[in-house]
């Protein structure tokens, strides 16, 4: 399906507005949108909403040859799923041009920032290393999936533990999970990104563009930044984009201070999620699902009982096994058919059935030797005949 | 008589929790959450193009790794049932896109997919014939049936799993997916325990549906 085309007024509206300060939601342009993030019960399950964006990261972890190249260290693999149901153009399985972009930028600012500690994911060095795989699903596109992605990407990565590895010698013994606890990544820093819809051929920028404003903008700029206000990863896209560089400090000044206050959000729903589990009865993203139970589109309801009688196995063993027809395979005049008796009685052989006729079989072939002549310095010419028999 | 009383978990539903899609729902049965969207109807591809009903189109995307031969079979499932509710004659050469999205596993996926896709399909106000609710039950090894087990009794091993979906009308047997051996009578009790407990989640529809309509709109 085909996204539907944006309406010039549309368009000129959000342009005019942007250009004047103000945005259709209300918010001034370097506010970012309320920002939830939940975890699973699963260890390495983080569900992200940034205003009505929904991103959910799931992070595995198997054990693979290592690299040749990077014999010492683990490999970490970003998978960016973008299916249907995050908005109707997006095709399930393939990743079109948005997907791709999404996918490249989450693993420029995770994996190319070297965040999550490679060499301690060594088992075996050329041998055996972990392989931590991360699989992103965007669940509800209204704009801003880069952001979302990583911030989901991340707070999985911390969350995530991997089962807990012990070497014999050369023997590699993984843990089971209710045998050892399982140990968590090491991350290093905390890098996130920050996006900005570029306007006015780079002149105005907003942050945390909605879908309808990355749709009008003219450009992007995407810049990645951990909590020690260290850049990591910069993108300016977008044609018809001169943007000053006073006007890229000036955005990665905004987006440093944000990125602080995100990734000390980030810390503290981490420790709120540890916190829950230590309590016992953790339900994960079951909180999740009715959260605001005021609402009228939310319903919930406790464990429903219901009384039925009991059935005793042990007492039907007397009664009659229920009646399976009986078939057999019946021969009238050259036409096999199926024939089913509704007979109980197991006395009767169901092995009743009449051989086929016979499949002609070629017996032999037979060489047939013509004599040319005894002079002629011809070979002679041997035929070959078929015969029934 | 003997009676004992049996029960099905906790559920809980967000209905019109995405923005951009005709239907969808936010749905839990115990610690099994599964997210479903409707999209429909849509513009139909060529190829998928039927001249008389719509194309039911389902994708089931689980958490980790790239769909396999299980999810498939899991959306043929969804499929057939959906193309029993879904009024498909009234919108022809269109396509209908229902995806399922695996948030948390508790145990039972697949019925909960299903109840999932029948909630939203409620949301998105695709005509249907009637409802379905899907009920999951084990057999374990001592013989014993589980209704609606969590994770942890799946994971203790049984000797048969059963799902079944049951119509709203007549509470008639629209899907059943059974693995394992058991002898008939025990599969029988199975359906019947099924049976009754599909009651109660036609009943969680009809609230969820009531409380979405219960304000009006001025």
């Amino acid at each position: 399906m085909k996204e539907t085309p944006l309406s010039i007024c549309e368009k000129q509206c959000v342009i005019q507005a942007v250009k004047e300060g103000q945005r259709v939601d209300g918010r001034s342009l370097s506010e970012q949108r309320k920002t939830c993030i939940t975890f699973g019960t699963e260890w390495g399950c983080c569900q992200v909403l940034l205003g009505n964006t929904r991103v959910m990261a799931q992070v595995s972890c198997s054990i693979q040859v290592p690299k040749s190249s990077r014999a010492n260290e683990g490999m970490l693999f970003i998978n960016v799923e973008m299916s249907t149901m995050a908005a109707e153009h997006f095709e399930a399985g393939r990743l079109g041009q948005q997907g791709i972009e999404v996918n490249r930028l989450v693993e420029r600012c995770i994996k190319d920032s070297r965040c999550v500690d490679l060499e301690s994911l060594c088992i075996l060095v050329e041998e055996q290393a972990w392989e931590v795989r991360v699989d992103i699903h965007v669940l509800n596109h209204e704009g801003n999936l880069i952001d979302a992605a990583t911030l989901a990407a991340l707070g999985a990565l911390c969350h995530f533990r991997r089962p807990d590895v012990t070497l014999d010698g050369r023997q590699v013994i993984v843990h089971q999970l209710d045998e050892r606890d399982p140990v968590p990544l090491t991350i290093l820093h905390y890098p996130l990104t920050l996006s900005f819809a570029l306007f006015d051929q780079g002149k105005v920028y907003a942050l945390d563009p909605t879908s309808l404003e990355e749709r009008s903008a003219d450009g992007k700029l995407v810049l990645g930044l951990n909590a020690y206000r260290e850049l990591c990863t910069l993108q300016i896209s977008g044609d018809g984009v001169f943007i000053r560089k006073e006007a890229v400090l000036s955005c990665a000044n905004v987006a440093a201070s944000r990125a602080v206050e995100m990734v000390e959000m980030l810390k503290k729903c981490l420790a709120a999620d540890a916190a829950e589990r230590i309590k016992g009865k953790y339900d994960g993203l079951v909180t999740s699902v009715a959260l605001e139970a005021e609402r009228i589109t939310t319903q919930s309801q406790a464990r429903a009982y219901f009384k039925t009688p009991v059935h005793n196995l042990e007492g039907n063993a007397d009664e009659e096994p229920l009646s399976v027809p009986k078939t057999k395979l019946v021969k009238d005049q050259g036409i096999v058919t199926l024939q089913t008796s509704s007979d109980v009685s197991s006395s009767e052989s169901d092995a009743e059935m009449e051989p086929l006729p016979p499949v002609p079989v070629v017996k032999k072939r037979v060489y047939e030797e013509i004599d040319i002549g005894n002079d002629s310095e011809e070979e002679p010419v041997m035929l070959v005949t078929k015969e029934l028999t | 008589m003997e009676t004992e009383q049996k029960s099905i978990r906790a559920l809980k539903c967000e209905q019109s929790v995405l923005s951009r899609a005709d239907g969808s729902v936010m749905f839990s049965q115990g610690n099994t959450v599964v997210m479903a969207s409707v999209y429909g109807p849509l513009e139909a591809k060529i190829q998928k193009e039927l001249s008389d009903r719509m194309y039911v189109e389902v994708n089931y995307k689980p958490k980790t790794g790239m769909p396999g031969v299980a999810e498939r079979g899991k959306e043929k499932l969804i499929k057939t049932t959906c193309n029993h509710i879904i009024l498909t004659n009234l919108h022809p050469r269109t396509a209908v896109c229902i995806t399922v999205q695996e948030m948390q596993d508790g145990g039972t996926l697949l019925s909960a997919s299903i109840n999932a896709v029948c909630l939203a399909l409620l949301d998105s106000g695709l005509p249907l014939q009637c409802l379905v609710a899907a009920v999951t039950c084990l057999v374990d090894k001592k013989d014993k049936i589980v209704l609606d087990p969590c994770i942890r009794t799946v994971k203790e091993g049984y000797k048969a799993m059963f799902t079944f979906a049951f119509d709203s009308q007549k509470y008639n047997l629209i899907l059943s997916h059974c693995e394992g051996q058991v002898p008939y009578q025990l599969f029988q009790e199975a359906m019947e325990l099924c049976q009754k407990a599909s009651h109660i989640i036609f009943d969680f529809y009809r609230q969820a549906v009531l409380r979405k309509f219960s304000k009006e709109l001025l």
